[in-house]
Parts: structure tokens; sequence; C-alpha cells
């Protein structure tokens, strides 16, 4: 017998039994559909880690104040990070290309009386080196205006749009907590951040205009500076300048080498390593858990084959006796089984896809279906049908027709 | 003449039914040559279809030998026994075994799904028989539509669509009146009279005396096998 003629006998009998082939179908369609949207959500995942990581420059490092285990800076408890510790870190570490001082904060921008509230980075021109960023238009600071608190602003695409209506901004003025600032540059776009984030959505001035005209004042200790982002040579000397970085660190502040430092060193992409690296863990464990699904699924298929080659015990005898072989038996009770499955399979499919669209926009998640899976997906359902359908097809097959042909 | 369609020699077949052995054939020889209508009459357990299990190509023997149309049984394995019901063999059954599912035409088909060295039109063929039959207006009808005549002329329609050697019945009017039986065995008769050879199995000896052969069975043996001269053409009333 061919397939297409085995084809279509399985179609038929499915046909004459639907409430029973949807039913047994529905093992394979929750399995396929909970394997491919548990994949789809670790996948998303992954890809948002990566976008992080790409957003945040490679190679990077951040030295921040330690703001000790709770919310509140305790009196005394670390001492304030200058730009001087980023000139030491940039001269006595090896394997650093970069160490950028950057003094952050919120301000109000005003521009023609349109008011806009966004993020203020005071740092020097090695922060375009440091974060990957590029410039779309105009120039980064000079030296003077670095070294006299010039007060001029690159600012990002977010900002050209709500403060300039989107207009060229370079030349013009708006004021920053009441400093007026004149636009030299403007930064590339970075989109948002698979945290929502919007990257565009930034004022950057030299570290000595944001000391001490922008966000100066209070208690501050001169130069003070909220983090120091170091940019490494490559990924292979990461370690190393981390370990120097702490340790030169732990020098300039006398700390101990086995106090708590009062600072946090972290390695970034180390931590987004780790972050999909779980995530690697918890998509295989989810889809494990899925697949028990699709086993399940199987076991369906084999028991309702089994009832199927009791039921049909005399037509296989009579097949038989007017000229099946036994392969021929095999053959249909196989393409009967792996029919149901593959169905199965691309039905779950069928409903995985507006199911991981329905999640990715009611939770807010990335979710990527990867066209392999649906592949993989497709072959391993029919599979399940072939694998837990051959002991039933197998059995039809080794039927005597003599007593087939008798069976009632 | 010509080679017989059937030699059985010497055929045993046992069953064991826990330590004792049942011998349903006990020493058969037999030879039916093309052309013949041959009637299987004996009691109940006396072997008849048992044999015809045997010429079907359904069952080897436990001993001697047995040849259908060129081929023994004896060596042959399943798939070589399915090839030959396959391309020989048409069995017509006391309960006609159609699949409910499916309409008459397509039941009449089915065969030659497994086919292997078929490449024609199997449905054409398929309507060919139930014309030849007298049902080529009841083709699309499932059998639960037809009456019991009529599906027996189906079961005979499928029986010829590989065009058998030997067409086998094992007691086919058994589930039937008896004037619908007549007008199955004149179907037989007129299916004879062109040529086909034809082996059927029978209780009734009005059945037995419209084949031109009657061999007569006891205990697993031939206790008679003579040619009947005066064949008994029924008379068909109207309708089937
Ligand atoms: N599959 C079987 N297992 C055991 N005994 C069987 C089997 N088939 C037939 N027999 C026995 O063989 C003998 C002949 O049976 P059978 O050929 O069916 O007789 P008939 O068709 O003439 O009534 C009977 O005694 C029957 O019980
Ligand atoms: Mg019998």
């Amino acid at each position: 017998m061919r397939v297409d003629a085995a084809a279509r006998l399985a179609l038929g009998s499915l046909r004459a039994h639907k409430l029973r082939s949807i039913l047994t179908m529905l093992g394979v369609i929750i399995g396929v559909l909970s394997v491919v949207t548990m994949v789809s959500i670790g996948e998303g995942a992954k890809r948002q880690i990566d976008d992080q990581v790409r957003a945040l420059g490679s190679n990077i490092m951040i030295l921040s104040t330690g703001f000790g285990r709770g919310p509140v800076r305790q009196q005394g408890s670390g001492t304030p990070l200058t730009d001087r510790d980023a000139r030491a870190i940039a001269s006595q570490v090896s394997g650093v290309r970069v160490a950028v001082p950057v003094r952050q904060g919120g301000t109000q921008a005003v521009a023609d009386g349109v008011n806009w509230s966004t993020q203020l980075f005071g740092t020097t021109n090695d922060i375009i080196i440091a974060r990957d960023w590029s410039l779309a238009s105009g120039r980064m600071f000079t030296t003077s205006e670095e070294r006299g608190g010039g007060k001029v602003a690159v600012v990002g695409q977010t900002v050209v749009k709500e403060l300039f209506g989107g207009q060229d901004p370079i030349g013009r003025t708006f004021r920053a907590n009441r400093i007026p600032l004149t636009v030299i540059g403007v930064l590339t776009p970075k989109g948002q951040n698979m945290l929502g984030q919007d990257q565009d959505d930034i004022i950057v001035v030299p570290l000595k205009t944001a000391q001490s005209r922008l966000l100066g004042g209070g208690n501050r200790a001169p130069g003070e500076i909220n983090q120091i982002i170091i940019k490494a040579e490559n990924d292979r000397v990461m370690d190393a300048v981390q370990r120097d970085t702490d340790a030169l660190m732990r020098e300039r502040q006398r700390i101990g080498p086995d106090e708590p430092a009062s600072y946090n060193l972290r390695n970034l992409s180390e931590m987004m390593q780790l972050q999909t690296a779980t995530t690697n863990v918890m998509t295989a464990l989810l889809s494990a858990i899925a697949s028990v699904a699709l086993v399940v699924g199987g076991i369906g298929i084999m028991n309702i084959m089994l009832v199927s080659v009791t039921e049909r015990t005399r037509e296989i005898g009579l097949r038989m006796a007017v000229g099946a072989r036994p392969a021929d038996v095999l053959l249909q009770f196989l393409t009967e089984a792996a029919m149901l499955s593959l169905l199965g399979g691309l039905i779950g499919i069928a409903l995985a896809v507006p199911l991981c669209f329905a999640i990715a926009s009611f939770a807010g998640w990335t979710v990527a279906i990867p066209p392999t899976m649906i592949a993989v997906s497709v072959l391993f359902s029919a599979g399940i049908g072939l694998v837990f359908g051959f002991y039933p097809a197998r059995r039809a097959s080794r039927l005597n027709p003599i007593e087939a042909l008798r069976y009632d | 003449m010509s080679q017989p369609i059937v030699a059985a020699r010497d055929l045993r077949k046992e069953y064991r039914m826990g330590d004792t052995v049942v011998a349903a054939l006990d020493g058969v020889s037999l030879e039916i040559a093309r052309g013949e209508m041959v009637a299987i009459m004996g009691p109940s357990g006396s072997g008849k279809s048992t044999l015809m299990n045997l010429i079907g190509a359904l069952d080897v023997p436990t001993s001697g030998s047995i040849v259908i149309d060129g081929v023994a049984l004896e060596t042959a394995d399943s798939a070589a026994l399915a090839d030959l019901r396959s391309r020989a063999i048409g069995f017509v059954f006391q309960q006609f075994q159609l699949l409910a599912r499916l309409p008459a035409l397509d039941n009449v088909a089915m065969p030659l799904l497994y086919a292997r060295s078929f490449t024609g039109d199997a449905k054409a063929i398929a309507r060919d028989r139930l014309s030849r039959v007298g049902l080529a207006e009841r083709s699309h009808h499932l059998p639960t539509e037809l009456s019991g005549g009529q599906q027996q002329r189906v079961a005979i329609a499928r029986a010829l669509v590989n065009d058998p050697a030997i067409l086998l019945a094992d007691e086919p009017t058994g589930a039937l009146d008896s004037r619908t039986g007549r007008s199955i065995i004149r179907l037989f008769q007129d299916l004879n009279a062109a040529g086909q050879t034809v082996v059927m199995v029978t209780h009734d000896e009005g059945v037995a005396r419209a084949c031109n052969r009657i061999v007569r069975f006891r205990d697993g043996r031939i206790v008679e096998d003579a040619k009947n001269a005066d064949v008994w053409r029924p008379e068909i009333e109207e309708a089937a």
C-alpha cells in the first residue's frame, strides 16, 4: 500500500470518530502548546538580556558608591567616589580602556516654555567610548569646556523631540535646573532597552558643569561622583581589571583585604551571563515539565489506538483476507497514530502563536518564537505518534486473519 | 488440460487444545481444475472451513502439501500468502464482512488498495463489478442501506475485483432467506458459466445440486467426491 493511500485511510477513520480523535489529540495539543510557549518565553527573556548587555556597552564594569545594605546612606559608611578615583583607575590599572566618572541626577529642562524632566549625566567625552554611543550630529565637549564647566550639552533624541519639537537643536539654548545650556551635539538613537527604559531620554554635560552648577549643593564632597564606568580592553582581561581595580580602591580608601568594601564593583556582562544561564535552566526546566504533557498525549494516543485495533479486529482480518500484508496493516495504523499527533501538534502550534502574542502584550514580556522550534515541534509530534502508535500497529499487523474475521 | 488451480496432497491441519490435538483435516487430497463449480458439504465441525482457509491462503497446513495457482503454501511466508490472496483469491463470507463506514463502491474497490501490481482506475473496475452483480445503481449506498441479498452481492463484487483465479464462498447463503439465497446461487452459476472457478461450502443439498461437483466431508476426511450431472438451475423470482 502506498503512503498516500494509507494517509487517506487514516484520515477517513479519524473523521469517522471526530470527537474521539479531537479528545485524543488534546494531550498533544496541550503538550506542544506548552512547550512552544515556554521555549518562546525563555527565548524572549534571553534576547532581552542580550539587548541589555548590548545597550550597556561591552566589557563594562561599574564602580559605584556603596549604600550599605539598606536604602538609606549611612553617615560615614562609605568614602565618596571622586573623579580622582576614575583617573587613578585609568592610569594605574592595566587593561582598562577608559574609566569614566559619572555624576548623575534628574533634572527639569525648559526650552521656549516647554517643560521636560529627564536624566542628566555629568561626565567626560570618554562616555561615548564606554557606552558604545555615537553622535548623530554636532560634537562632544572641548577641553576648555570640560575644565571650565562649560554651559554646553549633548542631548538624546527623545529630548530633541520633546524639548525642541524634533527640530535641529544644535546651537539652541535651554535651561536645566535654571542654568542655561547650549546644545552642541545630538546622540544617535538607541531606542528603548528591553526594560522599557528610554535610552534616548538623556542630557549629557561636562562633569564639572554637573558638579558645580547643576547637581551641586548639599553635603557633597568636592569632586564627588555617583559612579565610574570602567571599560576593559577586551573580555579576557575583565577578571584582572576587576581584581586590580578592587585592590586599588581598597588601597585608596584604606580598607583591609578582608573588610567589606564601601563601594560596589559590578561586572555587568558577568551578571548578564549569569542571568542568561539562569534563564536557560528555567527554560529547560519548564520545557521538560511541558514535555511531560507531550508524553501523556502520546500515551493517550497509544491507548486509543489499542482500543481502535480491538474494535476493528474484523476489519483488519478482512483487509488481510483480501490481500493486505502485515506491513500494510502496520503502515495503516502507524499513519493513523502519526496523523493524530501531527494534527495535534499543528493545532498546538496554531494556538501557541496567538498565546505568545497575548502573553507578550498582557504580561509585557518579550516573547520570541524561534522558527526552528516550530519545525522541531512538528517533527516531534509526528514522532510521538510513531513511537506510541508502533505497539498498537504492530499488534494489529500480527493478528491472525482467520481469528480476526471471527472476532465479535 | 492445464494445471489444476488447487492441488492438495495428504493435507493435515491440527489444532492444539490444551493437551489434546484436534485434527481438523486428517489426510485430504483434492484437485480442483479451472472452470469447476465445487460444493463442499458435511456436518458441522467436519473441516470444511479449515479447508477453505487453506485454499484461500489464509493459513498453512500442519503437514501435507497444497499448491494454489502455482504457489506452495507450506513454504510461503505471510507476505507471500498475502500476495497470493491479493492476486488469485476472491473471498465471500457468510456474514458479508462489508465495512459499514464505506459506500458499496469503496467496499468493492478496497482490495485493489493492496494489489501491488495494480495501477489502473480502481473505482472504474469496482463500478464494473457492481454492474456485473446487478447493483450499478446502488454504488453510493452504505451497507446499512442495502438488503441482505444486496450486501452479499456487494461482497461478491468485491471478491471479483481482482479477477481471482478462484472464488471461495463459505456458506454464502447461510445468512439469507431461501429466495434471496437462490438468486445468489444463480449469480454464482452465471459467473461460473463465464469461466469463473467457484468453490463453496454449503449445508443446503439444493445449493449443492446447483454445483457441478460435490465433495462430502466427515471428521476431517473426504468421504465422497462426485460429479453432479444433474445441475439444478434455480428459478429466480423478481427482485433479490
Ligand atoms: N482455531 C481453532 N482452534 C481450535 N480448533 C479449531 C480451530 N478452528 C477449527 N477448529 C476445530 O477443527 C474442526 C473443524 O472445524 P471447521 O473447519 O471450522 O469445521 P466446519 O467448517 O466444517 O464446521 C472442529 O472440530 C473445530 O472445533
Ligand atoms: Mg464452517
